[in-house]
């Protein structure tokens, strides 16, 4: 057993719950780079994620339509920022 | 030694594959899509850009197997393969490439590093904004493949002709049922 396993063991962390949180985190490290290696649009209004965070938690994320427009900027036409 | 109880035997990021096969179909999926699937750019151009990152992330397991089915898509050319990860500016390869292979460089040490300047030098060498997207892509999945490999400590063989006989056979018979004959897991991991 090695000290990472041990230590997350003795707060009763899995084998699996220590897998699932080097795959999010690696994950999340490609997620991040495909958003900011192309220099995407990333609104500040909160709004806006609050109603993609609703819809992803409801959806999923295969689930939900990207294609769609969200409200909260269609609300809101001047809060686009290019 | 892993840090979490993996099969015994089984190399680098199909270890832990084998230990979450639910997980392990979706990054599959992906490699074969981004390594393997119709595109513009050559399997073995793309397989060269997932070889450097994975030299620039240190990871030797994926350097070594990617960078093998780089040299089998070349007709075994593993000096072409080499000559990239010291110094991709001097090596042998097209001019869009390397101003591909440096916008993948930009997206290992980070997305933000990625320049203007560096997508217009890809656009002048006439690469076209899918190869510009596929190659940020290609660049940030192997940022995930390599930490996933990394992250658990995986056991990566040393053998060169072991990734030889991988690197063939994962580019005749790709990613998706590259799996396939592993043992499950949960049970030896009980």
């Amino acid at each position: 057993m090695t000290r990472i396993q041990k230590l997350a063991r003795q707060e009763g962390a899995t084998d699996k719950e220590i897998h699932d949180t080097v795959l999010i985190a690696a994950a999340f490290c490609m997620f991040n780079r495909h958003v900011d290696g192309l220099a995407t649009w990333q609104p500040s209004d909160p709004e806006i994620y609050r109603e993609i965070g609703m819809l992803t938690a409801q959806l999923g994320y295969v689930g939900r339509d990207y294609n769609k427009p969200l409200k909260a900027i269609a609300a809101k036409p001047d809060k686009v920022e290019v | 030694m892993a840090h979490i109880l993996l099969p015994e035997g089984i190399p680098g990021i199909l270890g832990p594959m084998a230990f979450s096969p639910e997980t392990a179909k979706p990054l599959n999926a992906l490699a074969e899509v981004l390594l393997r699937g119709s595109n513009s750019l050559s399997a073995a151009e793309r397989e060269i850009i997932a070889t450097y990152v994975s030299s620039q992330n240190d990871c030797y397991f994926c350097q070594h197997a990617h960078g093998a089915v780089a040299a089998y898509r070349l007709g075994g050319n593993e000096k072409l393969v080499n000559d990239v990860k010291l110094n991709f500016e001097s090596a042998a390869i097209s001019g869009k490439l390397k101003t591909l292979l440096a916008i993948a460089g930009k997206v290992q040490r980070g997305g933000k590093q990625v320049t203007n300047e560096d997508v217009v030098c890809a656009r002048q060498q006439g690469a076209t904004d899918k190869e510009i997207h596929d190659t940020v892509l290609i660049a940030a999945a192997f940022c995930m493949y390599n930490r996933y490999v990394d992250g658990l400590a995986t056991w990566a063989p040393t053998d060169a002709d072991l990734y030889r006989e991988n690197g063939r056979r994962l580019a005749e018979e790709g990613y998706v049922q590259s799996t396939a004959h592993l043992p499950a897991a949960q049970k030896e991991c009980a």
